[in-house]
């Protein structure tokens, strides 16, 4: 839940709980945060289930599999958080510049992507020398998983920033 | 232990009544709240075991599966011991324990095959049964009529953050209160070794008070019955299936010296090289709570301190007498990962030749590893919960093992060439 807590964070700084008339503005800015937790959610279960089925069937986790779900779940995730995400600025009412909330917001979240596909790529490489040799791969898989958390964390709390700065322009 | 003709005609009485009615009609639960149990079988007999929350003399009441003739032997105390002895080897027999007009419910096991005889031997063996989750596996183990005992390779409970006496009793009681235990219990006979649960997480010698650690090890030996040949409440002891099989129960915990570096106590080091060395057995298994496979992976390593890879000297020194002295049929047999498997003690090295097994877990979560032991070391794993068969055939150069699931059914069948 730290979205919100960010949002808040964000809120409560700017003032935004008691400028007057900012109630749609900050509803808004809920509601983005809120399409982030859902989004994270979402990649996260498509991720978990297949290594779930598989583990179920084989007894065993198989690192290929989740890698390669973490490829499609990251995609989704991005293509989301860029194209659907901003659209709930809408929300607050008036005719916000949804164009201008997701060209800043992309300025603040465009390395942290980038940290996210050199992630999942050292996940997909450790997996895959997991697959000749155990233990391989684990080098790769273990900073691969660091990158990861690191990085998703950063590119969710910076798409709050940046969508929040983009918004206020 | 031998019988006159009047002693025999007393406990086929009193079998009489405990098995076709009388007084004695149904189990008492109340009095006997956590089933019965035995371990430890030698070719004349087993120690039996049952909890008993009466005031009236308590006796075990045994006879041979399928028959009337019966002798009894008194048993004592609330965890209550009674040892049965001048029994026929390689025989299954059934006991109760008998108190006044209260009976517990009934038991089976059988007895080891005498020396210089080789049958074939089936074992069962799991690790890591906790509270909380489905106990199937113990269900399906406790089904099982053709099981010779059943090794339990540690964490039978999770006894963590229990510090008195009464705190470790109650984490005792509370698991074998339920059917699925009792059954498996019931079922053959125990063989039984620790693992740090029972005493607290992550315990392995020294990081607990002596005091938690003796109420520990008193609800442990109240629990679990075995015999003690190398000391009161010394666990490391060894049980032998004739010619076929030698069984030697490790304590890999309690006897830690990280300052000197001994995984093992000496006492208990020389007792097991020497045991494995003598034992005119054609299969040799060793029950260790912890792996003594190396496990030589980044995402292994964070935990190595904690088994025989932590404790090179000792791994090496036992490793190596089994190559040195040409000791051939042994088989480690462990738990505690939380995953099943099959593979080579070693990739080089001390070890290179000996394999290892691991069963379990029973009920617990599998390991949580995003990559589980594979090739060249490992030739099979699973996290799925389970226990293990193992079909000792001195005829056969290899041991043949089973993994089953917790409806029964066999997840891995693997020849074990030892």
């Amino acid at each position: 839940m730290f979205p919100i807590v960010i949002t808040v964070l964000l809120n409560t700084a700017d003032g935004g709980f008691e400028r007057p008339g900012a109630l749609g503005q900050t509803g808004a800015h809920f509601a983005f945060a809120g399409g982030v937790v859902v989004s994270s959610l979402a990649a996260v279960a498509l991720v978990y289930a297949p290594g779930r089925i598989y583990f179920d069937h084989a007894g065993r986790p198989e690192p290929l599999v989740a890698s390669t779900a973490l490829v499609f779940a990251a995609g989704l995730k991005l293509a989301a958080t860029y194209f659907l995400l901003p659209e709930l600025y809408r929300a607050g009412g008036g005719e916000p510049d949804i164009g201008a909330t997701r060209e800043v917001m992309w300025r603040w979240i465009r390395w942290p992507a980038l940290g996210t596909a050199l992630s999942i790529t050292l996940l997909l490489v450790g997996s895959a020398l997991e697959q000749g040799q155990w233990g391989r791969g684990q080098v790769a898989l273990i900073a691969g998983a660091a990158g990861l958390t690191l990085s998703h964390a950063l590119f969710d709390v910076l798409s709050i920033v940046g969508s929040s700065r983009g918004y206020r322009r | 232990m031998s019988l006159t003709r009047r002693e025999v005609s007393i406990a086929l009485a009193s079998a009489a009544l405990v098995r076709c009615g009388g007084r004695l009609v149904n189990p008492s639960p109340k009095e006997f709240p956590l089933g019965v149990a035995s371990a430890d079988p030698s070719p004349g007999g087993a120690l039996l075991w049952t909890r008993y929350d009466g005031g009236e003399a308590l006796r075990a009441v045994v006879w041979p599966d399928g028959s009337d003739t019966a002798v009894e032997v008194p048993a004592t105390g609330r965890w209550a011991l009674a040892e049965i002895t001048g029994l026929t080897p390689a025989t299954w027999y059934r006991f109760a324990f008998v108190a006044g007009d209260k009976r517990s419910s009934e038991g089976r096991f059988r007895t080891a095959p005498a020396p210089g005889t080789s049958p074939i031997v089936r074992l069962g063996a799991t690790s890591c049964c906790k509270a909380g989750h489905p106990f199937d596996v113990l269900l399906r183990a406790g089904e099982r009529t053709d099981l010779d005992a059943f090794l339990m390779l540690g964490d039978t409970v999770y006894a963590d953050g229990a510090g008195s006496l009464d705190e470790y009793r109650a984490a005792w009681e509370d698991p074998l209160s339920t059917a699925e235990h009792q059954q498996l219990r019931a079922s053959t006979a125990l063989i039984a070794t620790w693992d740090d649960h029972e005493v607290d997480n992550g315990w392995g010698g020294d990081n607990v008070t002596p005091e938690q650690l003796a109420a520990a090890r008193q609800a442990f030996f109240e629990h679990m019955p075995q015999r003690t040949p190398n000391g009161a409440q010394v666990l490391w002891r060894s049980v032998r299936f004739g010619d076929t099989a030698e069984v030697f129960a490790v304590d890999s915990r309690s006897e830690r010296d990280e300052a000197a570096g001994e995984y093992l106590s000496r006492a208990q080091m020389s007792w097991l090289k020497d045991g494995l060395a003598a034992s005119p057995a054609r299969f040799k298994l060793v029950m260790t709570s912890v792996p003594i496979a190396e496990y030589a992976v980044p995402l292994f390593a964070p935990f190595k301190d904690d088994r025989w890879e932590g404790f090179p000297a000792s791994r090496a020194e036992i490793l190596k007498h089994v190559e040195d002295e040409g000791i051939g049929g042994v088989l480690w047999v462990a738990g505690d990962f939380h995953l099943a498997c099959s593979g080579r003690v070693s990739l080089s090295g001390p070890g290179q030749s000996a394999r290892e097994i691991l069963v379990g877990p029973a009920a617990q979560l599998p390991n949580l590893s995003p990559s589980y032991p594979a090739g060249p070391q490992f030739e099979w794993s699973s996290g799925l919960n389970n226990y293990a068969e193992l079909e000792l055939d001195p005829l056969r150069p290899s041991i043949r093992a089973r993994w089953l699931d917790g409806r029964g059914r066999a997840i891995k069948e693997l020849e074990l060439a030892v």
